[in-house]
């Protein structure tokens, strides 16, 4: 810190000797450009110069002036130019006589002070400080731009959203609040009883699946459905809305090692990792906010034509394999298998 | 996957061995030890770690009796968890107790823990082998670092095979405690802290190396 | 884990067996399959001595299932265990003895397809090539008789003809549940195959 301190001071100080010096040296040269000037000019000019005496020349100056009016014009021409001569001589070993002490001085003070310290690279952004060799500019411009053209989509896309009427999200700021109050029946605030009832009905309707539910963390009901012996399901219900959908292989399992329910992880297969994807998208197209239970059914249902998935082939094309997959879509009416590429 | 890797794992086996000291409580005191071993042994905080299992000796013999064969008879004890089903069964091997040298603070044999699938019986009576005896054994397990401690009870199979709580009848009016580490061959110094912690449990149980070969004659 | 099949590939007279798997190496590569490391199955056989009843134990392992050993009676008992009963067996000594030159196994590439599993292994009874044998695995399924007209499909598009009707110990279990167990059996039926035609080629003396 103390260092810090004398070195600021020292600093200031040289830059203020500099300054100095600099006046000095500013001085040589006006003393220098006016002596002379004086000299070249002095025969055509005389009587000007002497009107024009508020130039600022130093005191011996003005005394060989006085001494000049004094004397008169023409009049020991030879003797004054001696006598300028002379002064500006004196002058200038004076003024340098000053300059070399005050160089001597800066040397001295520029002698204590130590190198400074580099902190980072910042110290360095000094030395090059040519813009065009950073293209911060131009990638702020372009972040500039994606955002403006970001903003501009968003709003475009919440002006075609409010139209929709079908939403899952409850935000108020998407969903308009009367209308929301007018709809209460909303599937996702079914009762437990209602849930456990409808599921146990849905065990009942397929034979050959078994239903498991759990709440792990009390309102959402994470049901389990094994389809025969070709696949598990783990479906995520929030009331009776479908919230969350993942398939897996009948040798895989939905328990972490220590026996929690695992809803996160996929399968290690090719093939349930696409039946994920299309039960996704079921999820989606069975989707009745005003019927929950009839979506759910129709759900499962769907999901139930899987149990022959190894085991029929495509309708369309008539083979089991196709880019080495089974036929992984079922269709949502009929539910008959096509592979994914098929499907058209 | 390295298909050479294959081969030396199946070679070289490090032979195990079991160090092993007994003793035995009366069922009336048996809670004053339980709670001495759980102050002692880790995991003090949760329960008691129970256990039962039920254990088939098979033994496979050549059909002449005579006696220089008859020591070299190979007996394979089959275990399998009543309280967990989704443990596998195990074979183990025990071999012969090792004379060494009398100073050995506890016994040591030849140990071999092997978990298989669950037809292990019919497969050993298939190759040969005969049912020795079985029971089932039910009790208490702490562990102390590599140290185990088990504090059970056996119970006679009325009726040979079967398992369930019924058919059970008590062999004696004790527990058998076992103190055992099962270790690579050569670490000696086990023996010295079993013995060391086996002081602890004096005067409850005295814990004392038996040579079942004597037991037999 | 999921259904094999596994079948033998015939060598054409006058081809050798080393270019064979290369031929069918090519075409499991041209479909699509990408090489995942090799694979070993092994055999040896364990004769009883001094038993009233002689009997073969026959003791296989694969790399597939690398902690474990199979072990298989005549009669079709098989039981899996730790790699551990080797130890075990030389306990076995005086009863079981291993059965000098039976060692044979089965080495290849094995390819990831999708979610099929193919491997191609050449198989050596001590230290001589013997014939080669196709294994395809599909993981997903667990029950043989739901896959099996997929699997068809692609052995077909393999091997041809030979993968008309599934592996004939396969056969009586197509609607249980698919275990490890049922690829090595497949597999000794094959190895026993090759034992037995290389004893008629070579009487032992």
């Amino acid at each position: 810190m103390n260092k810090d301190t004398t070195q600021a001071e020292l600093i200031f100080q040289s830059i203020h000797l500099i300054q100095k010096l600099r006046h000095d040296v500013g001085q040589v040269f006006k003393d220098l450009s006016d002596g002379i000037s004086e000299y070249i000019e002095e025969p055509a000019e005389k009587d000007e110069n002497d009107g024009g005496s508020n130039k600022d020349v130093s005191k011996d100056k003005a005394a060989t002036q006085d001494q000049k009016d004094t004397t008169g014009p023409s009049h020991e021409k030879s003797e004054e130019h001696h006598e300028k001569h002379r002064a500006i001589l004196k002058t200038l070993k004076k003024s340098l006589e000053t300059i070399s002490h005050d160089f001597s001085d800066l040397e001295k003070t520029g002698a204590n002070i130590g190198p400074v310290q580099m902190f980072s690279n910042i110290d360095n952004l000094s030395l090059d400080p040519v813009d065009k060799n950073t293209v911060t500019h131009s990638q702020l411009l372009q972040s500039y731009k994606w955002t403006n053209k970001m903003h501009e989509l968003s709003d475009q896309a919440v002006t075609i959203l409010g139209q929709n009427t079908l939403k899952r999200t409850q935000s108020p700021k998407f969903t308009n609040v009367k209308k929301l109050k007018g709809n209460t029946l909303s599937a996702w605030v079914a009762p437990q009883q209602t849930v456990d009832q409808c599921l146990s009905v849905l065990n009942q309707d397929h034979p050959g699946s078994n239903f498991t539910w759990s709440r792990p963390l009390g309102g959402c009901a994470a049901l389990q459905i094994e389809i025969g012996k070709t696949l598990k399901a783990v479906v995520v219900l929030r009331g009776l809305t479908i919230e969350w959908v993942k398939i897996k292989g009948f040798d895989e399992t939905f328990k972490t090692d220590d026996g929690q329910i695992d809803i996160w992880s996929s399968s290690r297969y090719q093939v349930f990792q696409k039946l994920t994807h299309h039960a996704e998208a079921a999820s989606l197209h069975y989707y009745a906010p005003t019927k929950p239970d009839l979506a759910i059914k129709s759900f499962v249902m769907w999901l139930h034509g899987f149990s022959n998935l190894f085991s029929v082939p495509c309708q369309k094309c008539g083979k089991y394999l196709q880019n080495n997959m089974p036929p992984t879509w079922r269709d949502y009416r009929n539910r008959k298998p096509f592979h994914d590429v098929c499907r058209m | 996957m390295e298909t050479t890797s294959l081969a030396p794992s199946l070679k070289n086996i490090a032979p195990q061995q079991e160090y092993l000291l007994q003793a035995s409580i009366l069922d009336a005191n048996r809670d004053v030890l339980l709670h001495r071993l759980r102050g002692l042994c880790d995991n003090a905080e949760s329960n008691f770690e129970t256990f039962a299992d039920y254990e088939a000796v098979y033994v496979l013999s050549f059909l002449e009796s005579s006696a220089v064969q008859q020591s070299q008879a190979v007996s394979f004890r089959v275990r399998h968890a009543l309280d967990d089903p989704e443990a596998p069964d195990h074979i183990r091997y025990i071999g012969q107790a090792e004379l060494g040298d009398r100073a050995r603070p506890t016994l040591v044999r030849a140990c071999l823990d092997v978990a298989c699938s669950s037809n292990v019986r019919e497969f050993l009576q298939e190759m040969g082998f005969k049912l020795d005896y079985d029971c089932v054994m039910k009790g208490y397990f702490f562990h102390k670092g590599r140290m185990k401690v088990t504090v059970y009870k056996i119970f006679r199979l009325l009726q040979p095979g079967k398992t369930d709580s019924s058919n059970w009848e008590p062999l004696s009016m004790s527990h058998l405690v076992e103190l055992s580490v099962v270790a690579p061959l050569g670490q000696e110094q086990i023996g010295e802290d079993m013995k060391n912690f086996a002081e602890q449990l004096k005067p409850l149980v005295v814990l004392e190396k038996f040579d079942h070969r004597r037991l037999h004659n | 884990m999921g259904v094999s099949c596994v079948y033998m590939y015939p060598v054409p007279e006058g081809r050798s067996g080393a270019h064979v798997v290369e031929v069918l190496q090519k075409q499991v590569e041209t479909i699509g399959g990408v090489k995942m490391g090799s694979f070993v199955v092994d055999c040896e056989s364990y004769l009883s001595i001094m038993l009233s009843v002689s009997k073969t134990l026959q003791i296989l392992h694969n790399t597939e299932y690398p902690a474990s050993c199979f072990a298989v009676l005549d009669s079709g008992a098989t039981l899996v265990a730790d790699t551990l009963f080797n130890g075990l067996l030389s306990h076995l000594k005086a009863y079981y003895q291993a059965r000098k030159g039976s060692k044979i196994e089965s080495k290849g590439n094995r390819y990831q397809l999708a979610d099929f599993v193919i491997k191609i292994g050449s198989v050596t009874l001590s230290g001589s090539f013997k014939g080669i044998l196709v294994e395809v695995e599909y993981c997903p399924s667990v029950i043989a008789s739901e896959c099996w007209n997929l699997m068809k499909e692609l052995l077909q598009s393999l091997i041809g003809n030979i993968a008309e009707s599934p592996p004939p110990s396969l056969k009586m279990k197509m609607d249980e549940i698919y275990t490890p167990a049922m690829t090595m059996l497949q597999y000794l039926e094959h190895f026993n195959n090759f034992r037995k035609a290389a004893a008629v080629s070579q009487p032992p003396r």
